[in-house]
């Protein structure tokens, strides 16, 4: 499979549109942030507490369309409380076990829930495996689907429309947020931004500072996974998760 | 392989028209999504006229095709994934069966993708003895009933709920239900179990991103994540111009792609993926394969008139205002893409002759123009491709469908430029018409070569006298 047909097919496409492939190459890629983006990286930086705030409720409004539940909660041990209540209350889709899977990752670990929840006979794995290779794969597969809560932050979430973003990272694999039945989202308050426009402004300027930022991938998640196909009735939980709790933590 | 039934139209449409649940199903989608698409734009903080400006993106990612493709495969490879690209059809199925069979694959998932329609992945695949299980669940529906989808996004929307309860407890062993829920709730467990055990996962692509190097998906259920995560190896259709240069094109492309696909802010989930797991990760495929297709759409390129039809997003949002597609459902345009887009997009891909008349179908009204989420004008392409078929073109190959209709217009053009030869055409219309008018003054069936003009609605015969005879006879009485 040397010939991968490249050659060809982009001389088809340059003779389609009339042009050289030795001109120069139009300034169509992102350089720098301009005025405009400025403008706007420096109104996330400096957004007050109630600004954030006003966000939040944004959110919790958007949220409703999409059948998505945000909690806010002053604490992190507030979160963890909320989220060990949660997982003794839900019963598990697969099975009678239960068993809740988290990412490796400093906010979530701070939180401190295994041994709790382990207490309660619900077992707890992490996602990430960076010594086992193939078989770790494998391994978390096998594990997260039976896995009733997966547990993980986010990179960002947009107050326009409760979308959680979440780059793809070791120790936050994506397989968290969609093999389990339910997925909890764990973030702080300062990551809650405006729309869109906001986000891709700040991917851009993430991208200039660190070339490989989105390299590993990046997921956004706008509420639990639905259905309309079976006469426009809409239905939760067709192969993602049936529910989705976002707790953003208010406090300093 | 490929299924082109462009030829069957009319029967189709008729077959379409007659039945009773797909009028239901499409007038509730319609009015569902069509008006919830036309608010949602006028929501847009922007307003509508964002849609001039994403049309203005994607002409300059298809102005600029060659370099996009060519930093987008670039960064894919950089990261370890392949890239083939495939001049047509062929060339993309024989490449994803040899990736298939190298991995020795019985079972792939699929995520919905029209463009494997288009190219006929799944028979090809099933010809090789692989199966391919549709995962999106109106695409598992129609694939278990052995049928062909009929609307780009909602692609079940032909069948009722009973229909669906009758197929799963047939096919799925499960007790006899209409409750969407229960039938959902069915699907998701027969489907999950495909995906934790198949060894090739298939996506198409919304729109890539050249600068970063990814192709994205976007899906409400969450099947594409999953085709794309658990199998070994992902591959990934994506049609040529389905890309544009910057990472913030997207703020604009995929609000508006979720508002004209189904009235949502944002789409459920969308998927930023350039390559196999990179080391040090535990999670997604060993092998990651992109298959970029022309099929037809350099043709399409290489002409300034039609080459805005590349900026399609195929969001479905032309379907659900035409009030063609409105009536006769997806079936009757026989092609992977149906309503206003493929009524363009067919006749170019396929032959403008053998898919005449889904543009010849279509009432030129402008609705779809309104509903496109990249400002596309639909309406233009459709009388252009008509007068193709009236002059013929031997840039597209097109053959003059009637060469006798174009001799009577020329007639008629020679004697509207006369004023004696027009008055006496019309006292021959008018004496003609005496012999074809019925009891309630109207004709209902013209001879020849004219009954085309009567077939499915009366004519009123000409006036006793012309206008402007009227018109001099009133001016004497005053």
């Amino acid at each position: 499979m040397n010939d991968n047909g490249q050659a060809k097919f982009i001389d088809n496409i340059r003779k389609a549109l009339c042009v050289d492939g030795n001109r120069a190459c139009p300034d169509i890629f992102y350089r720098k942030p301009d005025q405009e983006s400025m403008i706007i990286l420096e109104r996330i930086s400096s957004r007050s507490h109630s600004l954030r705030l006003q966000l939040l409720y944004k959110m919790i409004d958007s949220a409703k369309i999409v059948n998505l539940d945000v909690r806010p909660v002053q604490t992190l041990t507030d979160a963890s409380h909320e989220i060990i209540k949660l997982a003794c209350e839900k019963k598990p889709e697969w099975g009678d076990e239960k068993s809740v899977v988290l990412w490796k990752h400093p906010l979530i670990e701070e939180m401190n829930i295994e041994e709790i929840l382990r207490e309660r006979k619900i077992s707890v794995i992490f996602s990430n495996r960076p010594d086992e290779g193939k078989t770790g794969r494998d391994r978390l597969i096998k594990e997260s689907a039976v896995s009733f809560i997966g547990i993980t932050s986010a990179d960002y979430c947009i107050a326009e429309t409760g979308t959680l973003v979440l780059k793809t990272a070791p120790g936050n694999e994506r397989i968290v947020s969609l093999l389990p039945s339910i997925h909890v989202a764990v973030i702080k308050l300062g990551q809650v931004i405006a729309d869109f426009n906001e986000l891709y402004t700040l991917l851009d300027k993430e991208l200039s500072d660190s070339p490989e930022g989105i390299d590993a991938g990046m997921t956004f998640i706008t509420g639990p996974s639905k259905t309309a196909d079976i006469e426009a009735t809409m239905v939760h939980g067709a192969h993602g998760p049936r529910e989705v709790y976002i707790y953003v933590i208010t406090g300093d | 392989m490929i299924r082109i039934n462009t030829e069957k139209y009319r029967e189709e449409a008729i077959k379409g028209i007659n039945d009773p649940v797909l009028q239901k199903a499409l007038a509730a989608l319609q009015v569902r999504f069509g008006r919830g698409t036309a608010e949602a734009y006028r929501k847009l903080p922007e307003g509508p006229g964002l849609r001039r400006k994403a049309h203005e993106i994607r002409m300059k990612a298809i102005e600029n095709l060659d370099f996009l493709l060519e930093r987008l495969s670039d960064k894919i490879r950089s990261r370890g994934g392949h890239v083939f690209f495939a001049e047509n059809a062929d060339a993309a199925v024989k490449y994803a069966l040899e990736t298939a069979r190298k991995h020795n694959v019985k079972l792939a998932v699929k995520g919905k993708s029209m463009l494997t329609e288009e190219i006929g992945l799944n028979e090809a695949f099933a010809a090789a003895g692989i199966e391919v299980a549709e995962t999106d669940l109106g695409e598992y529906i129609i694939q278990l009933a052995g049928e062909h989808p009929s609307h780009i996004i909602a692609p079940a929307i032909h069948k009722t709920r009973s229909e669906i309860g009758l197929l799963f407890s047939e096919k799925l062993k499960i007790p006899f239900t209409t409750d969407p829920e229960t039938l959902t709730k069915a699907a998701r467990k027969a489907l999950r179990e495909k995906f934790l055990s198949a060894g090739m996962g298939i996506s198409g692509c919304n729109i890539a991103c050249a600068e970063t190097g990814h192709i994205t998906v976007v899906s409400n259920e969450g099947n594409i994540r999953m085709s794309t995560t658990l199998p070994k190896v992902h591959i990934a259709f994506m049609g040529m111009e389905r890309i544009t240069a910057r990472l913030s094109d997207h703020d604009i492309l995929f609000r508006l792609l979720s508002r004209g696909a189904a009235a949502q802010n944002m789409a459920g989930y969308v998927s930023y993926l350039g390559g196999p797991r990179p080391a040090g990760h535990s999670d997604g495929p060993d092998e990651f394969h992109l298959v970029i297709i022309d099929n037809g759409r350099t043709k399409i390129l290489a002409d300034e008139e039609f080459r805005e039809m590349l900026c399609c997003i195929r969001c479905g949002a032309c379907l659900n205002i035409c009030p063609v597609y409105g009536k006769i459902g997806g079936h009757a345009y026989g092609y992977a893409y149906s309503g206003p887009v493929g009524a363009v997009v067919a006749p170019l891909l396929t032959g403008i002759n053998r898919a005449k008349d889904l543009c010849l179908g279509e009432t030129l009204c402008g609705a779809c123009r309104e509903a496109c989420p990249v400002d596309i004008d639909l309406p233009r392409m459709l009388l252009l491709l008509r007068s193709k078929l009236a002059d013929g073109d031997s840039k597209w190959n097109v053959g003059r469908e009637n060469t006798g209709e174009k001799m009577l217009y020329g007639i008629w053009s020679e004697i509207v430029k006369r004023r004696w030869a027009y008055e006496a055409a019309l006292s021959f219309s008018r004496e003609g018409s005496k012999l074809f008018t019925g009891k309630e003054g109207m004709i209902s069936s013209l001879p020849f070569f004219l009954k085309g003009w009567t077939e499915s609605r009366d004519m009123k015969p000409p006036a006793r006298e012309s206008f402007i005879k009227q018109w001099k006879k009133s001016k004497k009485k005053v």
